[in-house]
């Protein structure tokens, strides 16, 4: 969004997969029995400029992943949720999901089964040149207009993010999302 | 530092939670979590730059290092600024890990299951029950330019019980019991034999609150219970306290040194202890490396400190005080409480109600909010009317609201009970675990009526 962190943003990580991550959780909880299970791996990129008073302060860039399962036995399930995607922190993740005892069924609950889907939404990359020039612009209005109104707080971001979700009823659907904020 | 230098800090932050919930005896939840990243922070030019990754990336810290720096650089689109010196030590050393080894999801549950039935055993006509229980464990390696070197640990757990009856006209009522405390769920006190005592005195309340009555609208004498003190503390108070929030044009900004209280109130944000005792969520370094030190915000009524970052403190001249705090390792440290508290006085909470002719004992609430004018409104699911110093019936849910400045000059009189807790978060931006804690109070404030 901001300056030099735009490419951040939006820049996709060559070396992760997030089908990859995903298939590789999926096929660890059918090995340890779950029935069904369903699976998430994101992988998001964040650019943001935060004020916490009338003048801007801080640009952030912040890149996080996420994996989230929930995982089904005889009608009962455990959920987790994990950042670390190595081999090993996927290994630990998947003995964390394994926590009996699970919760109980809930009347209906099904596995996932349904077709593969995509979908893409959003700016990849924040509109050139951000909204730096524009928040500047905004600053000096109220400080030549409305000099006593005071900012307690304002954030503006640019949030991109690439999920993955697999289940062991063949569901697939990846999205890539972008948007503002 | 000087004004022209760079300024830089490191942090590897790890954060676990736990999660389960029970209704009517089912496991309907199970959850746990770990994130674990590396943000770096710099500040240039007068500007603050952030970047966080994921901890397992190969050169992470380098990167991030590089990309805060980048990003401190790109804020010089917003015009030159002067760049401060950032006052302050940098705390060096560890804080050590307390506490027994975790209890397993099967003992959680287990115990979960024991207390529903207890309660549909012992309390006939109960509808429902919904309990949860929680763990949240915080690891944060802190590296500053300054040379701080730390290791700083947030532990809580909290347990919570809620019973749901109805009333006599088949409306559902509920009251909820809550334990909460430093460390994991292995390290509190939620046994059967403890919690017994404390589901029979809530079942009470809860029979008692099936003929309840409304509450008169209007201003009126109230005893405040110390969860109420707690939220007011925080929540009204605390926040304009903020030097940020003062920076931002609080109404505390031109009341330092002035009268806000009765002379019978002293609040503080106390760092890690308290008489002797370490608190719920003992803050001994922040996250930007600065040692923490108590902020005695009111002094026997008068108007003192504001809690600081470097940079706030900076822009004030005053020292900061290691209130600068980041929830999670993508979070940049904001100024944050860390365990608020209004002191306890000398009354019993006998004699605080003995001396209401008409009024109302308040004794649990629900949620509550606040803004930079003090101004707050809380729900109080749990009340009783107060007639010639006596305790009458119970008071349908309700609000309780005013000017926290007004209410705090109204006070008469501080009960020498005095109560802690940590559970819930306070919001600001990102989450937050604090503590708040404080006695019982008796003071003058605005009840919502039918």
């Amino acid at each position: 969004m901001i300056m030099g962190s735009a490419d951040f943003a939006t820049a996709a990580s060559p070396a992760f997969s997030t089908a990859t991550a995903a298939q590789q959780v999926l096929d660890a909880l059918r090995r340890q029995g779950f029935e069904h299970a369903q699976v998430s791996v994101a992988d998001t990129r964040a650019a943001s400029s935060t004020w916490p008073t009338t003048s801007p302060a801080c640009c952030a860039a912040t890149k996080s992943r996420k994996l989230s399962a929930t995982g089904i036995v005889d009608g009962r399930r455990a959920s987790a949720e994990g950042s670390d995607l190595s081999a090993d922190g996927v290994a630990r993740w998947s003995t964390a999901v394994d926590q009996r005892p699970l919760g109980a069924a809930r009347r209906g609950q099904r596995s996932v089964v349904g077709p593969a889907a995509a979908a893409v939404q959003g700016p990849a990359r924040s509109r050139p040149p951000g909204p730096g020039p524009g928040a500047a612009r905004l600053l000096a209005w109220r400080a030549e207009h409305t000099p006593t109104m005071m900012i307690e707080e304002a954030l503006a971001a640019h949030v991109r993010s690439r999920w993955h979700t697999l289940t062991t009823g063949g569901s697939v659907i990846d999205c890539d999302w972008a948007g503002a904020r | 530092m000087s004004s022209t230098e760079t300024y830089l800090e490191t942090r590897h932050h790890e954060l676990r939670k736990t999660r389960m919930s029970m209704v009517d005896g089912n496991l309907t939840g199970n959850l746990r979590s770990v994130q674990t990243g590396v943000s770096a922070r710099a500040y240039r030019g007068g500007y603050w730059g952030l970047a966080s990754a994921p901890a397992d990336g190969i050169d992470v810290h380098a990167q991030v290092r590089q990309r805060a720096l980048d990003n401190a650089a790109a804020m010089a689109v917003f015009g030159p600024r002067q760049a401060l010196a950032l006052p302050g030590s940098h705390y060096r050393g560890e804080q050590a890990l307390h506490g027994r080894s975790a209890l397993s999801a099967a003992e959680c549950a287990q115990r979960m299951a024991e207390l529903h039935a207890h309660c549909m055993a012992r309390y006939p006509g109960l509808r429902s029950t919904r309990l949860s229980v929680t763990d949240e464990s915080h690891v944060k390696q802190l590296q500053t330019d300054g040379g701080g070197r730390s290791l700083a640990r947030i532990q809580r757990a909290a347990v919570y019980v809620v019973l749901v009856g109805e009333d006599e006209h088949g409306t559902p009522i509920e009251l909820s019991e809550i334990v909460s405390g430093i460390g994991s769920l292995a390290d509190i006190d939620w046994s059967l034999a403890t919690l017994a005592p404390k589901l029979d005195r809530l079942h009470d309340h809860l029979q008692a609150k099936r003929h309840a009555v409304p509450a008169r609208g209007g201003e009126q004498t109230v005893v405040l219970a110390p969860d109420l003190t707690g939220m007011l503390a925080h929540e009204a108070m605390g926040h304009p306290c903020e030097a940020d929030a003062v920076l931002s044009g609080a109404v505390t900004a031109d009341l330092r040194d002035q009268r806000v209280a009765s002379d019978l109130i002293t609040m503080m944000d106390l760092a890690h202890h308290w008489d002797g005792q370490e608190l719920m969520c003992p803050v001994y370094v922040d996250d930007e490396g600065t040692p923490a030190d108590d902020v005695l915000m009111i002094d026997r009524g008068i108007l003192r400190q504001f809690m600081h970052s470097r940079e706030t403190a900076a822009r004030l001249g005053l020292p900061p005080s290691g209130n600068a705090r980041a929830y999670g390792p993508d979070d940049e440290p904001l100024v944050r409480m860390r365990n608020t508290v209004i002191l306890p006085g000398r009354s019993s909470l006998d004699e605080l109600i003995a001396g209401v002719d008409d009024g109302y004992l308040l004794l649990d609430t629900s949620n509550g909010q606040a803004d930079a004018t003090t101004e707050f409104m809380f729900g109080v699911n749990l009340a009783y009317e107060i007639r010639n110093g006596k305790l009458g019936a119970a008071v349908r849910d309700t609000t309780l609201s005013g000017s926290a400045l007004k209410v705090l000059q109204s006070v008469d009189g501080v009960g020498n009970d005095m109560k802690w807790s940590c559970n819930g978060y306070c919001g600001k931006k990102q989450p937050m675990v604090v503590s708040v804690g404080g006695p019982s109070l008796r003071a003058r404030a605005h009840l919502g009526g039918e």
